[in-house]
């Protein structure tokens, strides 16, 4: 309960970001996602578990607001904290290039993940069209917002880590 | 260990929770709760918008001084050009002081097809996903918002409402790729029907290969299917696609309205959508003619 309580304001903060100002941000017909890159950038300051929190706590409200069935954005948001989690340890080290790479290709795989969800419940979905205009430009929109996120959440947990040692 | 055992159908436990949400989601389930997450929402939404409108104009501002000196010799050019088109206008208000006569006749005659009014609403944001070209509006059902409503500007067509909520609805763009709308081109009245594209303009498909319509020319809601009033503009014709190889021709249609600088909509509150039955009893139901004193 008290973890809802800390997720779901942070939650509702990013998906009225993402629905008033950052979907604003477009590429063709690509949108920059900050629930995506929230979630990743979580994984990365504070570890899996809340990222897969925030991803299971937005998801839906995501989808409500998005105007798609519910449910739809949840998968796609636990893919991202999973492949944010798993290349944390490995990779890390690489600083600004891992985020970047991760949130291009968290972008790619949740956004086909999406598309198939939709077309199975029944979704006409131009695959071509929505892969290279959608996808695509949503991917590099969501890298440049991971570029400009993730300095100062980098700054926060090494300023947590700081302030954690003895 | 029982989390341990657990673990390794975790995945498959969470996509077969996705899809019972989802599944639960097509029967209505989550209606109540998107109301209020709607209602919860709707100040926050209002706040940031017009945060993102206040730093918009800013940025705007500082533009604007940069594209000064062009934008100086733009303006004189285009007062030579308005100078023509003042002309026109002169024409244009002439007839434009007949179509208000019509309309003064059809405010004094309710009983008559344009009935009742249209209602301003605010849009709070831009569809959050990209995969689906919605806005959101501020008015519900408790505003007599009903789902098929079509939605427009003052420079034209923007959508239909797909969605309403107590307080709040979702429009779908005329730019989504599933949405179509009947239309025809204004000049030439050849018929089609206007698709929403992804990351492109949308098209005026199924034209009949004998129309001759031309780049420039106005698409207009033709009202066939019933789901758009007659004559509300849709767009442009910017580029014709013509093959005679194939059944039909197509028009590329750059749409009249800024949908990226939408900020208040009109719903059209007085069209019932085809296939509604809008019984006597509503308030959209006309008045009867006044009885002339004697």
């Amino acid at each position: 309960m008290v973890t809802l309580l800390v997720f779901l304001p942070l939650a509702l903060i990013l998906v009225s970001l993402q629905a008033t100002i950052v979907g604003h941000a477009q590429l063709f017909g690509g949108h920059a996602d900050l629930v995506l890159v929230g979630v990743a950038l979580l994984v990365i300051v504070a570890g899996r578990r809340s990222g897969f929190l925030l991803a299971g706590v937005a998801a839906p409200l995501y989808d409500m607001l998005a105007g798609l069935p519910v449910g739809v954005s949840l998968l796609p948001l636990l893919i991202t904290a999973y492949l944010a989690g798993s290349g944390e340890r490995a990779l890390f080290g690489a600083r600004l290039g891992w985020p970047m790479f991760l949130a291009f290709g968290a972008t790619l795989a949740a956004g086909s993940l999406t598309l198939f969800e939709l077309a199975l419940l029944g979704w006409s979905v131009a695959w071509a069209d929505m892969l290279w205009r959608v996808v695509l430009p949503s991917a590099f929109l969501n890298t440049l917002l991971m570029l400009i996120l993730y300095l100062p959440a980098d700054w926060l947990r090494e300023h947590r880590a700081l302030s954690t040692t003895p | 260990m029982r989390n341990r055992r657990l673990r390794p159908f975790l995945p498959l436990l969470l996509f077969v929770g996705a899809f019972v949400l989802m599944l639960l989601d097509t029967t209505g389930a989550f209606s109540p709760v998107e109301s209020v997450f709607q209602t919860v929402l709707r100040p926050m939404a209002l706040a940031l918008t017009e945060a993102r409108l206040a730093v918009g104009e800013l940025t705007q501002t500082a533009r604007d001084l940069q594209t000064l000196r062009q934008r100086n010799r733009d303006l004189e050019a285009l007062v030579e050009r308005l100078t023509v088109e003042n002309l026109q206008l002169a024409e244009m208000a002439t007839e434009n002081a007949t179509l208000r006569a019509f309309f003064r006749f059809a405010q004094a005659n309710p009983a008559f097809d344009l009935r009742g009014g249209q209602i301003i609403a605010r849009t709070l944001g831009v569809g959050a996903s990209p995969y689906v070209q919605i806005i959101l509006i501020d008015l519900g059902s408790r505003h007599g918002l009903r789902q098929g409503m079509p939605v427009v500007t003052d420079r034209g067509l923007v959508g239909r409402v797909t969605q309403v909520f107590p307080t709040g609805a979702e429009v779908l763009l005329l730019t989504d790729p599933t949405s179509a709308v009947n239309v025809m081109t204004q000049a030439s009245r050849a018929p089609g029907v206007l698709k929403g594209r992804v990351g492109q303009l949308p098209i005026m498909d199924f034209i009949p290969l004998t129309a001759e319509i031309a780049v420039g020319e106005i698409v207009i809601t033709s009202g066939l299917g019933g789901t758009f009033p007659k004559g509300i503009i849709a767009g442009q014709v910017v580029e014709v696609l013509r093959n005679d190889n194939q059944p039909f021709q197509q028009a590329v249609v750059q749409p009249t309205v800024d949908f990226d600088r939408l900020e208040l909509v009109l719903v059209m509150t007085n069209f019932p959508p085809a296939g509604e039955i809008v019984s006597p009893e509503t308030e959209l139901a006309p008045e009867p003619l006044p009885t002339p004193s004697p």
